[in-house]
Order: C-alpha cells, then structure tokens, then sequence
C-alpha cells in the first residue's frame, strides 16, 4: 500500500492536468482496479487506501468517501468505475460512473489501477435529492 | 407493476478457493437483474416520475430475488449494490431516476437495515455491455473487507429501447480480506460510515 502512494499522487496530478490544471474545478471522483488472472481480487483492494489518500491530498481535503470497485479479468476487461461528489456522497445529482480499460491490460500477472475525476453532474440532472449547493460538508455525506 | 419487464435473470456467484486457499465458508454473492422498457426512449422529458415509481417497485423485487437466491433472510446480508445501464435511445439521467430518488428505501425494508449508502453504477451501452455493480457493507460504509463489485452481463440487453437495472446482495466481504480498515464487528452502526 505504501508503495502505491506515489502511483497514486501521480495519477491524480495527471487527472487534475488533464481537466484543465485546476483542481478547484473537480466535483466528483472514483477509483477501481482490474487484478490479473494470476493475481487476487484482494490484490486490487491494496488500491483503496493509496488511490483515496492522493485524490484527498491533490483536491485539498475532499471529504467523501471514495466510491470504488474492482475484479479480476484479461486484458481488455472493462471496468465501470463508480463516481460520486467529493463533499458530499448523498449529492443525487453528482451520482455516475465512467467505464474504462486498456485493450492489452491487465496481463496475468499485471494490475490495472484507475482513478477518475468529473468536473460537474450528470448532464441534465433532474431527478432531486440533495444539491451540491446544499452541502453542509461536516460528514462527508451531506 | 408500473415496470414492463422483458426478463429477470438472477446470478449467483460462490467463490471455494482462492490462490489455493480454501475459502470457509464459501463467499457468496447474488445478482437479480431485470430488462424493462424505457417509458422515455427516444424523447426527451423532464419529468421522470415514472421511472422513479419504477424504480421502487425493482427496488423490492430485485432484492427479494437476490436474498432468496442466496437462500437468507434479509437481515443476513452484509452487502449491497445496485447499477444500470441504459440502451441506446435513452439518457444516463433515466438510470438515474431509476436507481437514487425511490429505489432504495424498500431494498432496505427486504434486508432489515442498511444504514450506508448504497454504492451504485451507470452507464449507456448495448446488448452484451459489461455493468459492474459496486459493493460496499450495508451498515458500514467504511468496512474495507467489503469494498467489491460484481460484474454481470446479459447478451440480448439493454436493446435500444429498453434498459438493464440490477440489485447485487452478498452475505460475506471478498474471499480471504487482508488489507486492514474498519473490520464488520468493529460497526458501531450510526452514522452509515463506520
């Protein structure tokens, strides 16, 4: 887990670059891993405190916690990475996922890491619930 | 029923080993899923009412589908998950009103509690689209040995019009948890969180 820091601190440099370089702008984000056919599912879950540790510190103390999945798969798995609102994990409108995967990862003894960011909600959000505007940001859920 | 349902397909996964380990007793998952038509396909409409209604009559079918394929009472699970996937004529916003303003409240009148937030997916795809639907504890959203996710796939949905909605319950974490967090008899229960 410790050596995954710096993996970690990276990716969410390059997410935050790749969004503009600002990461004022970040609303929601999520994390997840993809282990290899020769690795365990439990090997992925090495990724929850290293991923979550670098969005936290690279978007200044984002209070949610970090939504996330994970399985075990062949290069080319595609993996729906939960996303919610950094403040606030009740925000309705911020509740959403992106697929990723890599056509030749992960291989049989690889695993493949992923940590996304958005910049806003849904498009056309219209289903109520608790607005971004709302939060209170004590908890990490309202 | 509001919900035009085409089919329900339930998925039971149990894993026995694990990297050679054996895994006693087995971990044990369940998926329920339904293909329904999508009220709103093709057109775009504010009000997604309809779905949400739909959403709470799936919110009670998918998991008493779910615990009874596990073979528990609701109260024995620990936890939970729900995503969908829209097909292609319809927007990610009506997963949306599926899945979060109705859809939870009687998935946990089925199983008793569940005082986390339920974790949840969605995406827009094709027949055959790959869903994962998150796992996390459902008293505890901390409890690292159930932070997980459950892939399930139907090769025939989500047809254009229609969309794939799916409950995963599980009555055990991931085979073999070892890296450490929140365990499941440290829950104090209150908040959601730990």
């Amino acid at each position: 887990m410790e050596d995954l820091k710096p993996l970690g601190l990276e990716m969410a440099k390059s997410l935050v670059t790749a969004l503009g370089d600002d990461p004022t702008v970040v609303e929601g984000y999520g994390k997840g891993a993809i282990v290899g056919q020769t690795g365990e599912l439990e090997h992925g879950a090495l990724w929850h405190v290293p991923g979550g540790y670098a969005m936290r510190e690279i978007l200044g103390g984002a209070k949610a916690i970090v939504p996330s999945t994970k399985k075990v798969g062949g290069p080319g798995t595609r993996l729906d990475v939960p996303i919610t609102h950094i403040n606030a994990s009740y925000v309705r409108s911020h509740f959403d996922s992106m697929e990723v995967g890599i056509a030749d990862a992960p291989r049989a003894d690889e695993i493949l890491l992923a940590l996304v960011m958005t910049t806003g909600p849904r498009i056309h959000a219209r289903v109520g619930g608790l607005k971004a505007s709302e939060i209170k940001g004590e908890d990490g859920l309202r | 029923m509001k919900a035009k349902i085409r089919k329900i397909v339930t998925f039971v996964e149990e894993t026995h080993t694990e990297m050679g380990q054996a895994v006693n007793p087995p971990t044990r998952r369940a998926a329920a899923a339904a293909v329904i038509e999508n009220p709103f396909a093709g057109r775009f409409v504010q009000d997604l009412t309809e779905l949400m209604e739909i959403g709470e009559e799936l919110g009670a079918l998918l998991t008493e589908r779910a615990v009874t394929a596990l073979g528990i009472p609701g109260p024995s699970a620990e936890s939970y998950g729900k995503a969908a996937a829209v097909g292609e004529n319809g927007e990610l916003e009506h997963a949306a009103a599926l899945l979060h303003p109705k859809l939870g409240t009687p998935v946990r009148k089925v199983l008793g509690k569940g005082a986390a937030l339920i974790p949840s997916s969605k995406k827009r795809g094709g027949p055959g689209v790959s869903l994962d639907i998150p796992l996390g504890h459902k008293d505890a959203a901390f409890v690292r040995s159930h932070f997980d996710g459950m892939e399930i796939r139907l090769h025939d949905a989500p047809r254009a019009n229609e969309i794939l909605v799916a409950i995963a319950v599980t009555d055990s974490g991931r085979p073999l948890p070892r890296v450490g967090g929140l365990t499941k008899d440290q829950i104090r229960g209150e908040d959601g969180l730990r």
